[in-house]
């Protein structure tokens, strides 16, 4: 019982991190109804330029985190005016085989940048765990937990309680109405597309920073988490990414206890696979509020 | 003064609008009439700067609006109550009303909380409503949160594009009511319908849109009702 309850905690506090990722795909699934594929890569690039600093130049830990993010950002606006913005509306399937094509790239970049397969990636802490009674935190689970609430407040903040948030709502619920309201749309998706780069940016850094080094899968890595987190959760709920990171945590940390590390990627998508023949639209995508089915139905 | 002239719009090869000349006057209330696939639509989008206009200008009181953003007619007072009214369904009522006055949001938030309780007063039955999902409302209240959501940009004026599609007959009564009640008030009105009869009791001027030309304009009773609202309807008979 110890294991299991030890295993939770470490679970929720790496679903915290997966939760960002997935926060991060269902904000620009919301606003352009279109898959984001070079989501991860584009943290990944960031990532790598931060590393960069880190070994040619011995840089801060402070210093390779905002690069990290910087560096997320700039990729995500690359990947945003190439593929969501060149690409107009209505063409989800090219937006999304074009965001592939740019995953690829992203990553020949990473390579050209630090030809080796593995980097090492700087330590946030080398504080020693905190010990709570049984069980164990280590420092760098806790800062990434402490981290991702608070920026799913300030998500949340964003969205409701600023003139962007509003605009972003708006156009998630209905790009025409939003338009006839005076909202630019191409502006709001880019600005969505930014901040939710950063969010990226954080979250890669924050895992990096927890596994201390880097390859160029960390792309595809982070995008399979985040999709499925996503997936599980509920396209385009906010509170569903939450709830799906956080699942997906604690089924990873659990297989990986009980079952070994082969298992551990094979239960997570054997965990999608059943929320997805029971649920289909994901845990949230079924189980809204009546108020908003209802809401939903009537337009 | 709102003055389309010789505007004509495509959708690629098809042409929608073959040069449309009207004028919406200040104060009054001015409709288009005419049946489906006229153009009355197109025609409202291109106003709204959500279609280009090929040919012809658009302009407002002496401003040519024809090669602005959307987002430039809003600022310039032009507002639009899209058809099928495409509130903001998860949004709150008050959400709602709020994203009308989206240009203005962040800069003067009091005003903003002031112009909500203008359109609380005006329609009261939102005030009831303010907490609830816009979704979840019945068609003649959406209707007139649409409608609502428009005011809250304060527009020189309202562009109504078919307010009474697919709400009962009582509802569609209370929302001509509210057309005249606003122009009573002093808003311009520019009316896409088509219920003619309807449209006729509250139109000082009229136009008849028909195969993308306007066939008609003048006031109600210039032509006989019965052959208004069968060209509405239907459009006139080939020859």
């Amino acid at each position: 019982m110890t294991d299991f309850i030890q295993n939770c905690i470490d679970g929720v506090m790496i679903g915290s991190s997966y939760a960002l990722l997935a926060i991060g795909f269902t904000i620009v699934f919301g606003v352009l109804r279109r898959l984001n594929l070079a989501y991860g890569p584009s943290i990944m690039l960031g990532a790598f330029v931060g590393t960069l600093l880190y070994v040619q130049f011995q840089a801060q830990i402070l210093a390779v985190a905002l690069v990290t993010v910087i560096g997320a950002v700039l990729a995500g606006m690359y990947v945003e005016r190439l593929c969501f913005w060149a690409i107009r509306r209505g063409a989800a399937l090219a937006s999304m085989v074009s965001s592939f094509a740019i995953w690829m790239q992203l990553e020949e970049i990473a390579v050209i940048i630090l030809p080796e397969r593995t980097y090492p990636f700087p330590a946030l802490t080398d504080l020693a765990p905190l010990e709570i009674g049984p069980y164990f935190l280590r420092s760098e689970h806790l800062t990434m937990f402490v981290v991702a609430v608070v920026l799913v407040i300030v998500v949340h903040a964003v969205l409701y309680r600023t003139r962007f948030g509003l605009a972003v709502r708006a156009v998630s619920e209905n790009p025409d109405a939003a338009r006839f309201m005076g909202i630019n749309i191409d502006a709001v998706m880019f600005w969505a597309f930014a901040m939710v780069s950063a969010i990226g940016g954080i979250a890669g850094f924050l895992i990096l920073a927890t596994d201390q080094q880097v390859t160029p899968y960390f792309g595809l890595w982070a995008t399979f988490k985040g999709l499925i987190a996503m997936m599980l959760g509920g396209m385009g709920s906010l509170p569903g990414a939450i709830l799906g990171g956080l699942i997906l945590g604690i089924v990873e940390t659990q297989s990986l206890w009980y079952l070994g590390n082969d298992y551990k990627d094979l239960s997570a998508y054997f965990l999608l696979f059943l929320i997805l023949i029971i649920r289909p639209g994901g845990i949230f995508g079924h189980a809204m509020s009546e108020r908003e089915r209802e809401a939903l139905r009537r337009v | 003064m709102l003055t389309v002239d010789n505007v004509v719009t495509s959708y690629g090869m098809i042409k929608a609008l073959k040069g449309v000349n009207l004028t919406a006057e200040s104060g009054k209330v001015t409709c288009l009439l005419g049946p489906n696939g006229a153009g009355k639509t197109t025609l409202m989008f291109t106003i709204a700067g959500i279609l280009r206009a090929q040919a012809g200008t658009i302009t407002f009181d002496d401003t040519d609006l024809t090669q602005f953003s959307p987002v430039k007619i809003v600022e310039h007072g032009i507002s639009l109550v899209p058809e099928n009214r495409l509130v903001f369904p998860m949004m709150t009522v008050r959400e709602n009303l709020e994203t009308g006055a989206y240009l203005r949001v962040g800069k003067n938030r009091s005003a903003i909380a002031d112009d909500v309780e203008r359109m609380f007063a005006r329609f009261p039955r939102l005030e009831e409503i303010s907490t609830q999902l816009a979704g979840t409302l019945s068609g003649g209240e959406q209707q007139m949160l649409a409608i609502g959501r428009a005011l809250m940009a304060r527009p020189r004026i309202l562009l109504m594009d078919e307010p009474s599609l697919g709400l009962a007959p009582l509802i569609v009564k209370d929302i001509f009511r509210i057309i005249e009640e606003l122009n009573q008030a002093g808003v311009t009105i520019f009316l896409v319908e088509q219920n003619a009869r309807m449209a006729l009791r509250v139109a000082g001027h009229f136009y008849l849109l028909e195969r993308g030309r306007i066939t008609f304009s003048g006031s109600p009773g210039e032509l006989e009702e019965e052959e208004v609202i069968h060209r509405a309807y239907l459009g006139s008979r080939r020859e």
